[in-house]
């Protein structure tokens, strides 16, 4: 049971629109990811892949059905419970990389260690920790998002995400914006980490991308229509 | 729950960003405590000073002017000067005349006649400074004020024994008529600075018996009563009014004091009411500056929460970034409210004649208080409601924001 890191039971999301317009996001989802997995969800464009990935993250409620994390049922936790499990448990990696341009490099990795009320004297230790796993450099820690690459911003949020120590790391669409060789850093990244013991998950509509992963699931309209085991 | 450091550190950083604005938020903060501090500061400066002086007149005296045709004469002397409340007590004669100085000038006097003895306890704190009180039968000589002596400039050309020509309206077959009165000097007092109820400043004060036999007049014009204590004050107006009705007005200085003092808060009130409103500027900003700043962070807020920052953390960072705004501006504000008060306050106020108040302003830690208490609630109240949108953002949307 602790190996089932996260579960979705019967999972569904409807989106209704201001016009009264429902759209099915995901139906009827049942997904388990164990410990150590490796997955990439695949996927066309709209058919669902993020609202997943945000589900299993617990930042969007289903609107049926159950996710449990490390084998807590999150539907019944409280909003304070549930962002304190995201801040513990899960990292996540955006296409966009989603750093924060007012604050340094470091300002920017410290801040799930804020809400994780670690002490001010131990957060540079963690934070140090994070970028070498990520593969940043310590020259960067007191420069802005802007004055880096994107591939280099990419290994920042990677760091953020990492800087808890989360047992998962929730990739959306995470080298979408970088060139084939920011790409390739950013994935091999991703994979040492794995070995390192994160279950990653990440969301992708490029096969090259999603061939990485020991294991690849098929959405299509908001329902898992296959997966492959890849190793 | 953050720390509070951390979370002091979030919001500068984030007002930091948006530098102009959260200055311009920050000045409209200020303009409420600083109003209300440089106005109130000062009014109650110069409050304080004109009811220390209407005190320094003497609590203890109590004066009569006769009205609808009463006419005062040695029978109601003789009548109050019996009540167990009295010290003592004289009748006074009181006229108005003319002064011609050797520059040319003219000048309008009061001209009194009473028991000169008793004149440094119906005007507290006159001191004679040259010369010395006439004997009550030297009815043409006088005590006068220090500006019959001098020129506007404070140039004295009259000294104890020269003499004066003054002259006095009087009635004479129902017809004014000028009379050319010759009095000396015979002491002459310091400045006093007041002008109410008496201006010893511009005034000529004669020995009692000067009334009937110089200025030509029959009835007392008033009585001025000492009495024995403050306390007996009321007590004494009391037994004045069973006596007299409404045939004489009674002025006490205690009343006077005590009704000026009432005004004065009701004024304190009316200018904390209106210095109030000012707040209103700051409570609008806030709220506005507070809105803008939620929508364009929209994607922060859902990084923020996907990193783990809950509903109520992003509530108290929004909050905060309102609350540190408030601050700043409160200190800039009362800050230059003091600074202002002072600037007011250097000029002398001018009341009534040559009644001038010159006053340090006020500032009380009360006054602060409720500058900064006021703030606070402004601060907090304005940014509320941002906070709270910005805490009721749904994280996906946020995200998907663009
Ligand atoms: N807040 C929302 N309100 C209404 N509909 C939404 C909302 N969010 C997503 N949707 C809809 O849900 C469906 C799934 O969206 P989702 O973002 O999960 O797709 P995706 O597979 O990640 O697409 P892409 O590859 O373009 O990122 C889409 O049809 C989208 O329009
Ligand atoms: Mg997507």
């Amino acid at each position: 049971m602790v190996d089932e890191v996260i579960k979705l039971v019967n999972v569904s999301k409807v989106y209704i629109s201001s016009g009264g317009v429902k759209t099915w996001a995901l139906r009827d989802i049942n997904l388990v990811v164990y410990r150590g997995d490796f997955i990439s969800i695949m996927g066309p464009s709209g058919h669902g892949k993020t609202t997943l990935l945000y589900v299993m993250g617990t930042l969007e409620r289903p609107t049926t059905g159950k996710v449990f994390i490390n084998g807590v049922d999150t539907t019944t936790l409280s909003d304070e419970e549930l962002s304190k499990l995201r801040n513990k448990e899960i990292g996540f990696i955006f296409q966009q990389y989603n750093l924060i341009n007012r604050m340094t490099i470091e300002e920017n990795i410290e801040l799930p260690l804020i809400k994780l009320g670690i002490p001010r004297e131990k957060r540079r230790k963690m934070i140090e920790e994070a970028m070498l796993k990520s593969g940043c450099e310590f020259s960067w820690l007191n420069k802005r998002p802007t004055q880096l690459s994107g591939g280099q911003q990419q290994r920042v949020a990677i760091a953020r995400a990492l800087v808890t120590n989360p047992r998962i790391l929730l990739c959306d669409e995470p080298t979408g914006a970088l060139d084939s060789k920011s790409a390739e850093v950013v994935l091999n990244t991703l994979k040492k980490l794995n070995e390192l013991g994160h279950t990653v998950i990440i969301v992708t509509h490029d096969p090259n991308v999603a061939s990485i992963a020991k294991k690849m699931i098929f959405i299509r309209d908001g329902t898992i229509i296959g997966e492959k085991v890849l190793q | 729950m953050l720390n509070i450091l951390d979370i002091i550190r979030l919001a500068f950083n984030a007002l930091r960003e948006r530098r102009l604005r959260s200055a311009l938020t920050i000045l409209g903060i200020a303009i409420g405590p600083a109003a209300m501090v440089a106005i109130i500061g000062t009014t109650e400066g110069y409050m304080d000073t004109i009811v220390s002086q209407l005190q320094a007149l003497g609590q203890n005296t109590v004066v009569i002017f006769p009205s609808k045709n009463y006419r005062l004469g040695d029978y109601d002397v003789d009548r109050l000067k019996v009540l167990p409340t009295v010290e003592s007590i004289t009748p006074f004669f009181q006229s108005r005349g003319q002064l011609r100085k050797p520059d040319g000038s003219t000048v309008i006097v009061t001209i009194y006649a009473l028991d000169l003895n008793l004149l440094n306890k119906i005007i507290v704190g006159a001191k004679i400074a040259e010369g010395s009180i006439p004997p009550p039968t030297l009815y043409t000589s006088s005590v006068v004020g220090n500006d019959i002596v001098t020129t506007k400039s404070g140039v004295k050309y009259y000294n104890v024994g020269d003499s004066l020509t003054v002259y006095v309206a009087e009635m004479k077959d129902n017809k004014l008529v000028l009379k050319t009165v010759s009095v000396r000097i015979s002491g002459i007092l310091s400045p006093y600075g007041t002008v109410f109820p008496v201006n010893p400043d511009a005034s000529i004060f004669l020995p009692l018996q000067a009334g009937k036999s110089l200025l030509g007049l029959k009835d007392y014009s008033g009585i001025f009563i000492i009495a024995k204590s403050a306390e007996l004050v009321d007590s004494l107006v009391n037994d004045i009014k069973n006596m007299y009705g409404d045939n004489v007005d009674i002025v006490s200085l205690k009343e006077i004091a005590k009704t000026v003092t009432n005004i004065i808060n009701v004024l304190n009130n009316l200018l904390f009411t209106v210095s109030s409103i000012s707040f209103a500027v700051a409570f609008t900003g806030i709220m506005s500056t507070m809105f803008t700043s939620v929508v364009e962070r929209t994607r922060e807020i859902g990084i923020f929460k996907a990193l783990g920052y809950s509903s109520n953390d992003i509530l108290i960072l929004f909050l905060f970034e309102s609350i540190l705004m408030t601050i700043v501006g409160v200190v800039v504000g009362i800050t230059s409210g003091v600074v202002g008060s002072y600037f007011i306050a250097y000029r002398p106020l001018r009341l009534v004649g040559s009644w001038t108040v010159i006053s340090e302003p006020k500032i009380t830690v009360w006054l602060i208080l409720r500058a900064l208490s006021l703030s606070l609630l402004v601060g907090i109240a304005g940014g509320i409601l941002p906070a709270w949108k910005a805490s009721k953002m749904v994280p996906v949307e946020a995200l998907r924001y663009e």
